[in-house]
């Protein structure tokens, strides 16, 4: 099967990518300026004290085994020590993870979720009302700041019926997911004009295929032509879209969680560098980047999944 | 006629926006008698597909069709023959390379047109579609049935998309130049198929064809079309052994054939009518050797014995100048 050996080979070159991205990570630490040893003993410690500092963190060494020496702690989940938070960028990162995942997995899904059926509706009555409304409305979508979406949704939904907190992110699992929601769909709302603009023009090219005229003429009900002859060969480009946008949708977090006070990641990045905390920078930076890496492949193995023919093209 | 199978009467099918409005087919009349094979001939945009697609209520949006497409079942009673689709009527297309789906294995297709009809269980549909792609010439069905189109040749893709239509159990099987697309030796394994498939199960065929020896061997019936309408029809041995129309002799004189010997090729003078400007009397008249004023003034209808009529109003001279 052309699929796995397509599949083995994209995992193969997603190995280089990730290092490629440690070394750029590194990288940003290695040439900022300023001297991480002199943040820790401050500005009145003696140039001994200094020295002593800069031995124990290995800064005299060469760069080169300064990166070996940060590729072995990532190898063991050490994303390096805060001096600023007294803490290790692990851990800090790993609190804030959680939250920024069910940010984007929620938003994701509920930009599909919402996204297909519209996309559907509008390309089977083109110029129909649906279409027109869908069209309106993602215009409007596009133009609206996240940020400003949110205060809406907070003052229009959120204080009024009281069923979701304005802000915060809850101790269970139940409470986690109501005060997702509305920030969720904050993010949904930037990407699903996005979405349903590539699956309609999608679903209607493939609508004008033979093969479904060939379904059509077979007489098969119209949910299996939508389902297994149209939809299944619309997706590939909407799933393209949709992982090429990850970066949008990560800026978009950082916005988003500042509005509903989630203690996410793109919080924790807005404090790092308030702060100057580097080696915390660094871990979000190398997340961020170890994150594009995974979705870029995982849209590859989706769209694999979908197309057989996916080997033979590449 | 209670032996037909389909009844075309008084169709015709517009095209285009308000605006420009064009009408590219009819008024056809036409019926295929049961276990019959029809042939449907005539050179492009005269009219043969888009009176397979009428009859398929698979007409591009925008296209409004006038009179009555009817489907007489074996059983029960005759019905429009667009609801009839894969129920009663089934559809073979001309291009094996687009006509199936690139995502979906070809024995699920089958499958699906198997449980379409019958409401069969998945594994009951499986086994039934791995029948009709042995039924149908395919080596190795059990194996071919897991495969996806792309990994079969053309003539293995017209076997499939074969298979597809028949299992919706059709009793009329509408054919749509399957051959056009096909290297000569595979053309002639399909035509036999379909030889084969009207003589063990009795299945009527419409067959639309441009090319003259396919249907002379294949058909009982013949009809040529020309801008739209039908111009001639009759036995094939008839209509193609001594054509009445002066555009079937054209059409024959124009075919190359390995049997006469070489001179050079005789091509029809002029084009077809455009469809937004169709001559008020005969449509043939404007390229035709035998036309008189008369003929682009009146539109002639077919007429003749019901085993060959034809549709000219300067038949006599034709026949004389035989």
């Amino acid at each position: 099967m052309g699929r796995f050996k397509f599949v083995a080979r994209r995992l193969a070159v997603t190995v280089p990518l990730l290092l490629a991205v440690v070394l750029l990570v590194f990288l940003i630490l290695a040439v900022t300026p300023g001297d991480p040893a002199r943040q820790i003993v401050g500005l009145r410690a003696s140039a001994a004290e200094l020295a002593r500092v800069r031995a124990e963190l290995g800064l005299d060494d060469p760069l080169a085994s300064q990166y070996l020496r940060y590729l072995g702690g990532l190898l063991q989940g050490d994303l390096g020590f805060s001096y600023k938070a007294r803490q290790p960028v692990t851990q800090i990162v790993g609190e804030r993870l959680p939250v920024t995942a069910w940010l984007l997995g929620v938003g994701a899904t509920l930009a599909v979720v919402i996204a297909v059926p519209l996309a559907i509706g509008s390309a089977l009555k083109q110029r129909g009302r649906l279409d027109r409304a869908v069209q309106v409305f993602g215009l409007l979508a596009l133009t609206m700041p996240s940020f400003w979406v949110g205060i809406v949704l907070i003052r229009t939904v959120a204080m009024p019926t009281g069923w979701f907190p304005v802000g915060g992110f809850g101790d269970t699992t139940a409470e986690h997911l109501r005060s997702i929601i509305l920030p969720a769909l904050t993010l949904a709302i930037g990407v699903i004009p996005l979405l349903v603009r590539s699956l309609r023009a999608s679903i209607l090219e493939v609508l004008g295929s033979d093969h479904v005229t060939t379904a059509r003429a077979m007489g098969l009900p119209s949910r299996t032509v939508m389902r297994r002859f149209v939809l299944r060969n619309a997706s590939a480009p909407t799933i393209s879209v949709l992982s090429l946008n990850l970066g949008y949708l990560l800026f978009g977090a950082v916005v988003i969680e500042a509005t509903f006070a989630l203690p996410g990641i793109g919080q924790g990045l807005v404090l790092a560098a308030r702060s100057r905390d580097l080696p915390a920078i660094q871990g979000y930076a190398l997340l961020f980047g170890v994150a594009v890496v995974a979705v870029y492949l995982l849209a590859d193995i989706v769209i694999a999944a979908l197309d057989p023919r996916v080997e033979i093209d590449s | 006629m209670n032996n037909s199978v389909l009844s075309v009467d008084q169709l015709s099918v517009s095209l285009g926006s308000a605006a420009a409005r064009v009408r590219p087919l009819g008024p056809v009349s036409l019926e295929v008698g049961r276990g019959e094979v029809v042939g449907l001939v005539g050179e492009s945009g005269s009219g043969k597909s888009l009176t397979l697609r009428a009859a398929m209520g698979l007409l591009p949006a925008g296209a409004s069709v006038d009179g009555g497409l009817t489907f007489h079942p074996k059983a029960g009673a005759s019905v429009p023959a667009h609801t009839a689709r894969g129920r009663g009527i089934a559809m073979v297309f001309q291009e094996p390379m687009t006509a199936l789906n690139p995502t979906m294995r070809v024995g699920d297709l089958v499958a699906a047109g198997v449980r379409q009809r019958t409401g069969m269980g998945r594994a009951a549909a499986q086994r039934q579609a791995v029948e009709l792609l042995d039924a149908v010439g395919i080596p190795h069905p059990q194996r071919r049935a897991r495969s996806w189109p792309h990994e079969l040749s053309g003539g293995l893709r017209q076997r499939v998309v074969m298979a597809a239509a028949l299992a919706t159990d059709p009793e009329l099987l509408l054919c749509d130049e399957p051959t056009t697309a096909l290297d000569v030796t595979v053309q002639d394994q399909i035509l036999q198929l379909i030889e084969g498939l009207r003589r063990d199960l009795g299945l009527s065929v419409l067959f639309v064809s441009h090319d003259l020896a396919v249907v002379a061997r294949l058909c009982d019936r013949v009809l040529v079309m020309y801008a739209g309408q039908v111009v001639e029809s009759g036995p094939a041995a008839t209509v193609l052994g001594n054509p009445g129309h002066p555009y079937t002799r054209a059409l024959l004189a124009a075919a190359p054939s390995l049997g006469r010997p070489a001179g050079p090729l005789v091509g029809i003078g002029g084009q077809p009518p455009d469809a937004r400007a169709m001559p008020a009397g005969c449509r043939f008249a404007p390229r035709c050797a035998f036309a008189e004023p008369t003929c682009s003034a009146t539109l002639p209808i077919l007429e003749g014995p019901p085993l060959h009529q034809i549709a000219c109003l300067r038949v006599d001279a034709v026949a004389g100048a035989r």
